[in-house]
């Protein structure tokens, strides 16, 4: 890993290369205010994006969404020609693709053209597929491995519809397609699936979280990136799911009439940014937007500074970016209770991953970058039988010992209590041996409560860096009266790779 | 007379559709209710009982996962048995093939029949997703 001091050289080198008034000629650029913090905004969060030559050359990024307006002017220089439409009818690619044309401007927007905004990666080549007008499960599975010989990066600004506290399986299909583009996309080196965390969870009126990023299998696995989102302060956005798997956030809208995200909007019309809006002020040039929010726009941030980062070094793997990712991540809402460090000395927190996401530590740290060793795993199967104790202020712990000493990456715990009938009673924890936990599961309202735990596949990164050797305790606690189970089994599978710490 | 036949009919198609089933990718038998039409008549479907259950649509497509490598001559006939054209392989597995099915308001029963030869290790509809 690269030492403090040499980052800091590395950063001057790198600052030096670029233009210190890199927003000069794009005039909306200046309400940017998530890039940096040169903004005349009144914000704290940010990418930290600063002058680089790294601009996304040579690297592609497939934009999976509603389409992108192909005749955007700030837009078009930047899109390839292998798009994909999923419509058997000719035509509506760009006209009715709103969404993915604001993800397309965060990411890619073209710099220095005296027209609009600038991109995160303003060199980096786009192709756009439109699979949200038709997600049927070989669609979406389709366009997650499509170029797969050309993609290095797969943003995804969407996700379940859930919001209910229902855990959604991840179709099979849709999995293949994942398990496909991380370990043959890239000659193996893995395509980087960015997706939005989700919105499925509202703090306003300090009501219980609802929604968790482990009850969606989008955003539970391995091989996705989840992007959490936070306010123009630092701190969680209302809407932003929290859970062990998130890798780090980004900034984004907090509420209806808040700071936007400044982006590009449909030409037209159409879009965002209707010429005949009436409640809400944004730009007079239609083509533009302010009002973007949600982890649909934090997610293309990350995607954006991914693509700086495989300019930088292209050798970089899927896994070698998140590991990179959560290192060099800022500690954003720094008294937020939250926080914990990990066995590895990282900062992490069940509603930020590894905190706000940092381009410029990113960019410096990829460059000097020596690749993970080959991926490795070890599988425990635990038989328990026991049943769940029903809100008596304890808990049903199972541990187990494991003997191999890995550095973790990822780990998947398979969760087999089939006979609980209300899965929002449960809170189900996983500690380390290095004492760090992960909520795995809250006590939330289950809106519909037909789903039970079988064989559920939880994740959690929080154990990033740390040593698999030693005891593992799952700790299960049903904390409201009623409704009760046992617990069947349960099993551990831990991703990492070889010792030595890195 | 002839319109209140067709309203009898599309009742009793609904009330059928309401007890109906099919088989997840996982192969699980799951029962299916029909919940709405859209504006041009499309039936939206829950895969639960309640009412305000995450919906999905049919496409035209049914997915089959077939136990060995679907070769030309497996293909054609299930082309013939079931009046379906084939789509294409899916994630470049020979085993896994899309096909296009005559009309999707059978889809559900036609994947279900294919289920039940044994060289089909899956067969489900394509279902369109909500995501947002």
């Amino acid at each position: 890993m690269l030492g403090r001091n040499g980052i800091i050289l590395l950063s001057f080198l790198l600052a030096g290369c670029g233009n210190s008034n890199f927003f000069k000629e794009d005039p909306l650029a200046k309400d940017q205010w998530y890039l940096n913090k040169d903004s005349d905004i009144n914000h704290s969060a940010t990418i930290n994006l600063l002058p680089s030559a790294f601009k996304g050359r040579g690297v592609t990024i497939s934009i999976v969404d509603d389409g992108v307006d192909l005749n955007h002017p700030d837009l078009k220089e930047n899109l390839a020609q292998k798009h994909h439409s999923y419509l058997s009818v000719e035509g509506g690619f760009s006209a009715f693709a709103q969404h993915g044309t604001s993800v397309a401007g965060i990411i890619a927007a073209e710099e220095g053209n005296g027209i609009g905004i600038r991109g995160i990666a303003p060199k980096v080549s786009m192709m756009a597929f439109n699979v949200l007008r038709l997600a049927s499960t070989s669609n979406l599975a389709d366009a997650l491995t499509r170029e797969i010989d050309v993609v290095d990066i797969s943003n995804n600004s969407w996700g379940d519809v859930n919001g209910w506290g229902e855990p959604l399986r991840l179709k099979s299909l849709v999995e293949k397609a994942l398990e496909i583009g991380t370990s043959e996309g890239r000659n193996g080196k893995g395509i980087n699936y960015v997706f939005s965390a989700g919105n499925g969870t509202d703090d306003r009126n300090n009501t219980p979280p609802i929604d968790n990023v482990n009850y969606s299998g989008l955003v539970n696995n391995r091989f996705t990136m989840p992007i959490c989102a936070v306010d123009p302060f630092g701190k969680k956005a209302f809407y932003s799911e929290s859970g062990a798997t998130l890798l780090v956030c980004a900034p984004s809208k907090n509420s209806y009439a808040g700071l936007g995200v400044v982006t590009t909007d449909i030409s037209g019309n159409d879009g965002y940014n209707p010429d005949n809006q009436e409640y809400i002020t944004d730009y007079e040039d239609v083509n533009y937007t302010r009002q973007f929010g949600g982890t649909s726009a934090a997610a293309p941030m990350v995607s954006g500074i991914i693509a700086l980062m495989l300019e930088a070094n292209p050798t970089l793997s899927y896994r070698d970016v998140k590991y990179i990712l959560a290192l060099t991540a800022q500690k954003n809402d720094e008294n937020d209770e939250g926080w914990s460090i990990n066995g590895a000395q990282l900062h992490v927190n069940h509603k930020y991953g590894f905190g706000l996401v940092d381009a410029k530590k990113a960019v410096v740290m990829a460059k000097e970058w020596k690749n993970l060793e080959e991926e490795l795993s070890i599988d425990v199967n635990i038989s328990v039988k026991k049943p769940i104790p029903d809100n008596d202020g304890t808990c049903l712990e199972s541990t187990v010992e494991v003997n191999e000493s890995l550095t973790v990456e990822f780990v998947d715990i398979f969760f087999n209590a089939p006979d609980h009938e209300n899965i929002g009673d449960l809170e189900i924890r996983i500690i380390s041996p290095s004492a760090t936990e992960s909520i795995l599961a809250q006590t939330h309202q289950q809106r519909f409560g037909f789903f039970r735990y079988n064989n559920w596949r939880f994740g959690s990164i929080r154990f990033l860096g740390e040593n698999s050797k030693g005891k593992w305790r799952l700790l299960v606690t049903d904390k409201q009266t009623g409704k009760q189970g046992s617990l069947h089994d349960w099993a551990l599978k831990i991703y990492g790779h070889a010792k030595p710490d890195r | 007379m002839m319109k209140t036949c067709f309203v009898f009919l599309l009742f009793i198609t609904m009330i059928n559709a309401d007890d109906s089933y099919f088989y997840d990718d996982k192969g699980y038998k799951k029962k299916v209710y029909s919940d709405s039409l859209t504006r041009d008549n499309k039936v939206i479907y829950r895969l639960s009982s309640e009412p305000k259950s995450p919906k999905v649509m049919l496409s035209d497509f049914v997915i089959i996962e077939f136990e060995a490598a679907a070769h030309h001559e497996l293909i054609e006939k299930y082309e013939r048995k079931y009046n379906l054209k084939f789509e294409t392989h899916l994630l470049g597995n020979q085993n896994i093939c899309k096909f296009r099915v005559p009309n999707k308001n059978i889809s559900i029963e036609i994947a279900n029949k294919i289920m039940e030869n044994e060289a089909v290790h899956r067969s489900y509809p394509d279902w369109i997703m909500l995501v947002r």
